[in-house]
């Protein structure tokens, strides 16, 4: 137990960084910014989180008190929505922390048994997954609580459940990814696993999405008219996953019929933990070592046919320029990054188009296709495609994702100029392809013509050359080198999200450009010759900022 | 073809001095083997002469090029190999040579010829087309390495090479070096093999506590110190 304990207390300070904290508090305190920023970032998700579900916590239970339904619904469907996340999402933590971390090998070899092993990791995903869990259930829990007049029992009893919500699903998740570790070999099948979960990822948000949308174009009515909102909700959802309804009657039922289900609750939890234990005892370190072995795969070329195909010439800014797009395509998490926004942002548009009435979809294209709203539709349809260009981190990474190979940028006998120009040319060639899927839109859509499609992708690509070089600066300017995992060079490296913060106010100011110039009722001609001339005189100093930081911190970045 | 002129470099606001007031010079021709104990400034003073890190002062010229002033020039004329192998492991091992050959540009006939030669010599054909993330260290050290001479550099800088090498790649690198300097070019290498030392280089380098504290070959080491091995130099020398 006491090995047990020590263990976590571990994980627990690497996994949330507590040690570098202290390090930085103690010792850098220079750079104590960085981790009061990321935790700051996190306050505001959560915060948002928190006032997000509140509102809904409030409302659904005001709904329910004056329909005269039964308020525990509002329980339910907070314990599902979280307990389903959980084990959805369960599953890709658990993964990353037990099969992908690369610290498994060196705990393999400690004199520590298995079971110490993965308690003290489930527990860290399980305090992990609060983060998530708990904005999710707290306030259905609270305001349910207040709103019943519930004494102190229930808030025991709250307290106890919303500790233990992370634990079935988790555990759930860990037997379905030891199941699946007998018949795939993960470790081997990494790079493919993360880009099916991340396309997955999507595709249920974007069916969530879609069925929202259907829901508040007609739909919304019919949910309320149920009546029976209960035994719908316990029917359809709460069937195919029992402990939330346990942990719901639980925490709603009076007397005895409570006691029972929160027991049952705490009971199934406690015992499908020790169960997880017991099975990881005998097969985990299996698992984990088969994933280790080689495979004896087959050589997919020769030598000789491969040294002809790949030994060719081709100059150092088309080496880099493809160097870049090699690394980025075969990195998953890059790769979804980088193209991703691509992807969300066209199909996003075209389901909130499908979500509507065949009526309206009808009216919305008659209404953009007169001729008085031309210039609105081609304002519209530009900003569109300067936004899908800019949804990606391929610029503001572009130095960061390098990480330890960055002492070959500095060793090799090229310009930091020219090296920049391989990245900008890379982040622009992938902007240019959400460029011409809006552009496809639009000309499928409204059927703009030929000659104003080109002029709308020749000013967005001005626009999104731009884009680039100011994420390019940023990232230059401070780049994170020192990553082990390619999740830490675009997932929390601040110059991301400082990325789009300063594209967001790019855009701004040429929206309020452009929208001054509508105002004032000048003609098509003339607003974009103005929209080209703010371009040019955005992007000049640009370019000579962006050469003049390269030069600098290519000799300055020590490493 | 090296020369290093009162080159020194702290860290953290000068409270740590890895490399005080460091000369030396390289000659045509020689293995020159840079010694001393674990953060001496063994590898602080190579990244200087590579460029991966700035001199606070000083300055390192090699084939007459200052390193900072007329940094692509003096790169075109250095092979660097780093103490840890750390490459895009998301290339084959063929695309990343044939990426250094093309930033070192080196023509195709070159290129070719070498290439082969080098993963022939250290038995890399099979795995040159798999990715350089399945190799093992010492496979990644040989590619490093193949990667370093694809563009035929006079000047050699080689920190730690032979870690992780098996004998025979080991055996062979040691050749390639001697083979290399008899060409008139040079090698400059860091190790903490004191047998290679003493066996391989023409000249010898003791740095301890950033400070340059012998030099000379192997004979005039030992006449100094009195010693009969060049391990016992190297202690009595380190340990004053």
């Amino acid at each position: 137990m006491k090995m047990l304990l020590r263990l976590i207390r571990t994980e627990l300070r690497v996994a949330f960084g507590i040690s570098v904290i202290k390090y930085r508090f103690t010792k850098e305190r220079k750079k104590l910014w960085e981790p009061i920023l990321t935790l700051l970032g996190a306050l505001i998700g959560i915060g948002s989180m928190m006032i997000l579900f509140s509102i809904f916590a409030i409302s659904s239970f005001y709904i329910f008190k004056k329909s005269g339904q039964p308020v525990e619904t509002l329980l339910a469907v907070s314990f599902l929505a979280s307990q389903f996340f959980l084990l959805f999402f369960g599953i890709f933590h658990i993964l990353s922390a037990f099969y992908f971390s690369k610290d498994m090998d060196f705990l393999i070899s400690l004199p520590v048994k298995p079971y110490q092993v993965m308690g003290s990791k489930f527990v860290t995903i399980i305090v992990n997954e609060y983060i998530m869990s708990i904005p999710m259930v707290l306030p259905s829990v609270v305001v349910y609580g207040i709103g019943m007049g519930e004494g102190i029992m229930y808030w025991l009893k709250a307290l106890i459940s919303i500790l233990l919500v992370p634990v079935i699903p988790l555990a759930i998740s860990f037997l379905i990814v030891i199941v699946l570790m007998r018949f795939v070999n993960i470790k081997k099948s990494k790079d493919l696993i993360v880009v099916v979960a991340s396309f997955l990822s999507m595709a249920i948000g974007i069916g969530v999405n879609f069925y929202v949308q259907k829901m508040m174009n007609g739909g919304m009515e019919d949910y309320y008219d149920m009546g029976q909102i209960q035994d719908w909700v316990i029917k359809n959802v709460g069937s195919k996953f029992p402990p939330s309804i346990w942990v719901t009657y639980g925490l709603s039922k009076p007397g005895m019929e409570g006691w029972g289900y929160f027991l049952l609750f705490v009971l199934i939890s406690v015992l499908l933990f020790t169960f997880l234990l017991w099975v990881g005892n005998r097969v985990f370190y299996k698992g984990i070592l088969s994933g280790n072995e080689r495979s004896g795969k087959k050589r997919l070329a020769s030598f000789e046919t491969a040294s002809d195909k790949y030994i060719k010439v081709s100059s150092p800014l088309t080496a880099l320029f493809w160097k870049e797009w090699k690394l980025l395509l075969r990195t998953p998490v890059f790769m979804i990054n980088g193209l991703s926004g691509m992807i969300i942002m066209p199909v996003m548009t075209l389901i909130s188009i499908l979500g509507q009435s065949q009526e309206s979809i009808g009216n919305f294209i008659k209404v953009a296709r007169e001729p008085r709203n031309d210039i609105y539709v081609s304002l519209v349809g530009f900003g569109l495609m300067v936004l899908a260009a800019s949804l990606n981190m391929v610029s503001s990474t572009a130095v960061s994702r390098e990480g330890y190979t960055f002492w070959i940028s500095k060793m090799i006998p090229v310009s930091p100029r020219k090296q920049i120009i391989s990245k900008l040319l890379h982040g622009m060639a992938i902007s240019t392809m959400g460029i011409l899927v809006i552009g496809a839109f639009v000309v499928g859509l409204i059927g703009v013509s030929v000659l104003k499609l080109l002029v709308l992708i020749f000013l967005s690509s001005l626009a999104s050359m731009t884009i680039a070089i100011l994420d390019l600066i940023i990232d230059i300017f401070r780049p994170k080198l020192d990553w082990t995992n390619p999740h830490e060079a675009v997932k929390t490296n601040l110059n991301g999200l400082f990325g789009i913060i300063v594209s967001m106010g790019y855009m701004f100011f040429m929206t309020v450009f452009a929208s001054a110039m509508v105002l004032f009722r000048m003609p098509q001609t003339v607003i974009f010759l103005g929209i080209f001339i703010f371009e040019v005189v955005v992007l000049l100093p640009c370019i000579i900022v962006l050469f003049k930081v390269a030069e600098n911190r290519y000799k300055n970045i020590e490493i | 073809m090296l020369i290093i002129k009162d080159v020194s470099k702290s860290y953290n606001k000068g409270a740590v001095k890895a490399v005080d007031g460091l000369n030396l010079h390289v000659r045509n021709g020689e293995i020159f083997g840079f010694l001393g104990p674990n953060g001496a400034g063994k590898t602080t003073t190579i990244k200087m002469i590579v460029g991966l890190l700035n001199q606070d002062s000083g300055s390192i010229t090699i084939k007459g090029f200052d390193n900072r002033k007329q940094s692509l020039e003096a790169k075109k004329r250095i092979g660097y190999v780093p103490d840890n192998p750390d490459i895009y492991d998301k290339l084959t091992g063929l695309e990343y040579l044939n990426f250094m050959a093309d930033v070192y540009e080196v023509p195709l006939k070159e290129r070719r010829e070498r290439i082969d030669y080098y993963l022939d010599i250290f038995d890399l054909k099979k795995a040159a087309t798999d990715i350089i993330k399945s190799y093992s260290h010492g496979m990644k050290q040989k590619i490093v390495l193949t990667g370093a001479l694809v563009h035929d550099p006079e000047l050699w800088i080689l920190d730690e090479p032979l870690v992780g090498l098996d004998p025979k790649s080991a055996h062979i690198l040691k050749d390639l070096m001697r083979k290399h300097c008899d060409k008139g070019n040079s090698v400059f290498f860091s190790t903490h093999v004191l047998e290679v030392a003493e066996r391989l280089c023409d000249r010898i380098g003791i740095i301890n506590r950033g400070k340059l504290i012998a030099i000379g070959t192997v004979d005039e080491l030992k006449k100094g110190e009195n010693a009969e091995t060049l391990e016992n130099i190297f202690l009595e020398l380190t340990e004053k």
